[in-house]
């Protein structure tokens, strides 16, 4: 009983100690990065020069992949007076008479439950319908407004999906402080438009959409 | 970060030293273990509130208590009306020949409450007490009979429909729980036969009823007739209506256990319900004064930042580690506690992995974190069938549960690593909250206009003096229970059994007058 | 097996039976201290005091009555109810409520605020979470004013026992304990647990004070990936992106995400509000260091300026991840994304409240603007007012005891 008792709690004594030094040790090393880190310099903002006959057409349709920021996507569209409507499933015909495909990126666990769908399902769907719109010939618009949060592993299959067949990219900056929009930008040779806020993101839309300021 | 680690370690030390040293009683040892972290904590210039938490902390467990009380009380009353040897007597009379038909049989009737409560205690008392004769009777060593026992309580923790360390992570993660029925029972069932068969079969060479006749318990059923079986049959039957009758659910596992209890003096032999309380008390208050010193020391834990500590190292390994911290952290933590482990770190694993199918994910998590029931010191499991068995050292019971923990513990990482493959196993009833597949189409409402709600679901109204009537019977009962502890802390021989008692007294005496 | 019938030491039995009952004393008064409510001195915007037991009245005389307090400017228009304290151990909630009933005044339609909604929930803590009973708030005159930290759940001595499983009113199956979580139990039954009654009332006020808006004030874990958001039913969506929208152009760097209302989880009111009375619903979460299960030591000083050693070393973790990029998978840690304040590392509560309380701002701007029916509000206290003076600038003095 004795020499077990003392071999299970020498174990334990042993494990927590081990613990303990290697994070404290960690912690060390994290502070030693990030001091590191701080003296390179920052990667450089991408200029995007916008092509005057890129000019996308109204009325838009507001859709997610991901199932996150529909609304907000929407509700910007029209602030920026732009003629819009919001449909999370986009079917076929939903695409006749559009002039550009408006695509929210980034997932949202509770949206996702709230449309009742797994991810894998819902990047299927995703690339069906961006599929459908080059197929229509519909130009795609893709925009990401939730910064960090709309990133990470969940979000960024999505956010993947949609700039991969995306004709430009509206992208809030704290979504893309990794450079992960400006890294498939950048190979797909296809504009970038990095906004800082949600205002900026109103006034991108209206010029991409060649809307006048004081609609 | 360096502190807290210090505080932890002095705590395990303080501990050890106790129980090694000055063989205290491994409660009284976490208690001191609790008070020595308070006191670096900085709690000993503020004794009021020292006493607060620690009194608090205590009343963490206070829930447990009560039901392992009222599941201990139920054992001892059908071991004493003879129905417990009944049953043993007619398993190994009708399955001797087919000793792998029987211990599947015992698989089954030991996982069953553990189902049904989410505690493998429970379990343990129950049809764990039932079946330990017979497994003894064909031979198994009383080590492995408390193994087996423990181990296929920790799966009954983890089978549907009642798995509260998943239910703990869904919440946390705010998932739903729904569609755990398949995957869990996959986990659970498949394993548990395993093990049993494992543990067991080496000694499953079928015995010659002569050859053990003359040792056989006796059976009472001559005497008593089917009445007899009264209390397993109500005790089955109040479980498994307290899931499918609306004002059932109300009871609580400790009325269901009390209730069934008292049926059994009626149906057997008589005994005083007095002395089976007594009794029950000196069975079990070893294990609750460990319930309630682990409750003062998980909460010192958490008051020192040791608890903070341990998380943030796991949740900050990086990502490469993340299968085997999942799979050695979640039991290890149940060390404190198998519940505190499905919280404090089960929660922070399914956040990290959203990627993975969650239903699957916390269903595996969830079997990683019951696994917690059989690390020492307060390995629920073990302890309880280490009392059931009679065994002295629950380490003796243990050291057979190692092996098979850990393969379930790769079991459930495995699992984890192929969640998204899986994930058809997870029947998600969509239908039940209408959210099926076609009306997932969000319709946007016409701008600036309110819209009429959409209609209310059904909202079904217990009897207004339902639950009333059941706070005053738990009431009734806890200060019957006072009483009961402040005379075995007069009448028991052994000295700090008696501070285990005041350790029990305390919260009983301050639910009863209803202050925490 | 029958019980001795003899007393064994009996002088170390009666040490220890007059340790018990002395225990059990202090203790009990202890823990009964703390079923005195925080003092909240009512503002001159408030026009009446209701109880909530009006609309139901079996809740009178409960423990889960509570103060409703009223903010009629008289003028016809639209109807708004926030609840404060649903889970009290989130503080930045009550805190803003305070400030509410403190200092808002409302000129065109009518607000109702209920402050302490679990009022049960303040009477006690969360065992094994240590957290303390309360907490000062100094104001510029040195004077300080106390909270109560609470419990996330009704305490048990009101609502007693759990049900092995709870069956929510909405019919989604829960741990036993959730019948005693307050956002777990809508839309409410009229004889349930009183828990399940608190929520039933406040839908009951809800019908039958017509109310067209409804927001619940939270806050979670800062592990918890739903912090810094809006979720908002379905209905209630639009008016969340505009306000959303206003708040992002109206405070600069403020960052806020909108998700939508699960229709698989019930039981929480951005669902059940929604679904069963005529209100939009939208609840609003904040991060609050001393509920999450990375804290260190949970202190006064952790609950107030939100600094705790391991919330700041996990934002040390997420600073590293973004200057190295995401390449490294391998390398990024289990928990990474904590929504931290990035200038200090920490997460004081007169952020958190601040946000609030501009988030409530937003809404009633928002419902304003694009409904019919209009509220104006007053006296709010400002985003930037608080952060730069603090919450005790605008609390009034403590009243006298």
């Amino acid at each position: 009983m004795k020499s077990t008792w003392l071999l299970w709690m020498t174990t334990i004594c042993l494990a927590a100690l081990i613990t303990g030094i290697s994070a404290a040790q960690e912690t060390e090393a994290t502070t030693e990065t990030v001091a590191t880190d701080e003296t390179e310099s920052p990667p450089d903002t991408l200029m995007v020069v916008i092509p005057d006959e890129m000019v996308f057409a109204a009325p838009a349709l507001v859709t997610t992949v991901g199932r996150a920021d529909g609304t907000i996507v929407h509700v910007i569209c029209r602030r920026a007076g732009i003629d819009s409507e919001l449909i999370e499933e986009v079917q076929r015909e939903d695409l006749d008479g559009i002039g550009t495909l408006v695509v929210a990126m980034g997932g949202s666990t509770k949206g996702l439950g709230a449309a009742g769908v797994d991810a894998d399902t819902e990047v299927e769907r995703g690339e069906e319908v961006l599929a459908m719109a080059s197929v229509a010939d519909v130009p795609i618009l893709g925009v990401h407004v939730g910064g960090t949060p709309r990133r990470g592993e969940l979000s960024d299959e999505f956010c993947e999906v949609v700039a991969e067949a995306a004709d430009a990219l509206i992208v809030k900056a704290g979504g893309n402080e990794d450079g992960f929009f400006t890294e498939i930008a950048e190979r797909r040779d296809i504009p970038l438009i990095e906004v800082g806020t949600n205002a900026e993101a109103i006034e991108a839309l209206a010029d991409l959409f060649g809307v006048a300021e004081d609609q | 970060m360096g502190v807290e680690w210090f505080i932890f370690i002095a705590m395990a030390v303080v501990f050890c030293g106790a129980v090694i040293l000055f063989r205290v009683p491994v409660g009284v040892a976490i208690a001191l273990g609790a008070v020595s972290g308070g006191l670096l904590g900085g709690l000993g210039a503020r004794p009021l509130e020292f006493l607060r938490q620690i009194t608090e902390g205590e009343m963490a467990y206070f829930d447990p208590t009560l039901y392992i009380l009222s599941a201990t009380i139920f054992m001892v009353a059908i071991e004493r009306s003879g129905l417990l040897g009944t049953v043993a007597r007619w398993m190994l009379v009708t399955f001797h020949r087919s000793p792998f038909l029987l211990l599947t049989a015992v698989t089954l009737l030991v996982i069953f409450p553990g189902m049904m409560t989410g505690s493998s205690t429970a379990a343990v008392l129950s049809t764990g007490a039932l079946v330990t004769p017979v497994l003894m009777k064909i031979g198994v060593p009383r080590d492995k009979t408390g193994a087996i026992i423990a181990m296929i309580a920790v799966y009954g923790l983890c089978a549907p429909p009642v798995n509260i360390p998943a239910l703990i992570i869904c919440a946390g993660a705010d998932v739903p729980y729904l569609g755990f029925a398949l995957p869990l029972t996959l986990l659970s069932f498949p394993p548990a036969i395993l093990c049993t068969l494992w543990l067991g079969h080496r000694y499953a060479k079928g015995v010659r009823l002569e050859d053990i006749e003359s040792t056989l318990p006796e059976s009472v059923h001559g005497q008593y007739g089917y009445r007899l079986y009264l209390p397993l049959i109500l005790l089955a039957a109040l479980l498994i209506g307290e899931h499918t009758v609306e004002w059932l659910s109300h009871l609580g596992l400790p009325l269901i256990f009390l209730l069934a209890a008292a049926s059994a003096p009626l149906t057997g032999r008589w005994s005083d319900p007095w002395s089976i309380t007594q009794d029950a008390l000196r069975r079990s208050m070893a294990i609750l004064g460990i319930l309630m010193a682990i409750g003062m020391f998980i909460q010192m834990m958490t008051y020192s930042g040791a608890r903070g500590a341990i998380t943030t190292t796991c949740a900050g390994m990086p990502r490469s580690h993340l299968y085997p911290i999942i799979g050695t952290s979640l039991p290890l933590f149940g060390a404190v506690s198998s519940y505190g482990a499905a919280s404090v770190l089960g929660v922070p694993f399914v956040l990290s992995l959203l990627n993975k199918d969650v239903i699957i994910t916390c269903a595996a998590l969830s079997l990683c974190a019951c696994l917690g029931d059989l690390t020492p010191p307060s390995a629920k499991a073990g302890l309880f069938a280490a009392a059931v068995v009679k065994e002295r050292n629950y380490l003796r019971i243990l050291r057979h549960c190692i092996l098979p923990a850990a393969l379930t513990a790769l079991f459930g990482v495995v699992v984890i690593i192929f969640a998204n493959e899986l994930k058809f196993l997870a029947l998600y009833e969509t239908d039940a909250y209408g959210v099926g597949e076609g009306q997932a189409r969000v319709v946007e409402p016409p701008p600036h206009q309110m819209l009429s709600a959409a209609a209310a679901p059904p909202v079904k109204d217990p009897m207004p003096w339902l639950l009333p009537l059941i706070s005053l019977l738990y009431r009734l009962y806890v200060g019957f229970l006072a009483v009961a502890v402040l005379v075995f802390l007069w009448r028991d021989s052994g000295r700090l059994t008696k501070i285990n008692a005041l350790m029990l007294l305390v919260p009983l005496i301050l639910r009863f007058f209803l202050v925490v | 097996m029958e019980m001795e019938r003899r007393i064994h030491h009996p002088r170390l039995s009666s040490v220890l039976t007059a340790l018990g009952a002395v225990w059990a004393a202090v203790a009990a008064v202890l823990f009964l201290s703390a079923h005195r409510m925080e003092p909240l001195v009512v503002g001159e915007g408030v026009t009446s005091i209701r109880r909530l037991s009006e609309w139901h009245t079996p809740l009178a005389g409960t423990p889960g009555d509570t103060d409703v307090y009223v903010l009629d400017s008289g003028v016809e228009g639209a109807k708004v109810l926030i609840t404060f304290g649903t889970h009290p151990n989130e503080v930045a909630s009550h805190v803003a409520g305070t400030l509410m009933v403190e200092n808002a005044v409302c000129r065109e339609g009518m607000l109702m605020v209920i402050v302490h909604t679990n009022a049960s929930g303040f009477t006690h803590g969360d065992p094994q979470e240590a957290y303390p009973t309360r907490f000062e708030i100094e104001r510029p005159d040195g004077t300080r004013r106390w909270f109560r930290f609470g419990s996330r759940y009704t305490n048990p001595v009101h609502q007693w026992p759990d049900p092995t499983l709870h069956i929510n009113p909405a019919g989604q199956v829960l741990a036993g304990i959730d019948s005693r979580n307050l956002n777990r139990c809508y839309p409410g039954r009229p004889h349930g647990f009183l828990t399940e009654q608190v929520a039933w009332a406040v839908c009951e006020l809800i019908r039958q004070e017509d109310v067209d808006l409804f927001i619940d004030i939270h806050e979670a874990a800062p592990e918890y990936p739903t912090v810094n958001v809006m979720i908002a039913h379905e209905r209630a969506m639009e008016l969340a992106s505009e306000a959303l929208i206003d708040l992002e152009m109206g405070i600069p760097g403020f960052e806020i995400n909108l998700e939508p209302s699960p229709l698989n989880l019930r039981g929480l009111t951005h669902r059940e509000v929604g679904d069963s009375t005529d209100a939009m619903a939208v609840l609003m979460e904040t991060a609050n260091p001393s509920q999450g299960r990375l804290k260190g030591r949970t202190t006064e000083e952790q609950v107030v300026e939100g600094r705790d050693s391991a919330y700041t070393q996990a934002y040390q973790h997420q600073i590293e991840i973004q200057a190295r990029g995401t390449g490294d998978e391998a390398s990024r840690r289990i928990l990474w994304a904590l929504p931290y304040d990035s200038a200090s590392g920490t997460y004081p509560l007169r952020f958190r409240v601040a946000r609030h309380l501009a988030g409530i701002e937003s809404l009633l701007n928002a419902l304003t603007y694009h409904t019919d029916r209009g509220i104006a509000v007053e006296g709010i206290p400002d985003h930037g007012d608080l952060i730069t003076q603090g919450i005790g600038a605008f609390l009034a003095p403590p009243p006298e005891d």
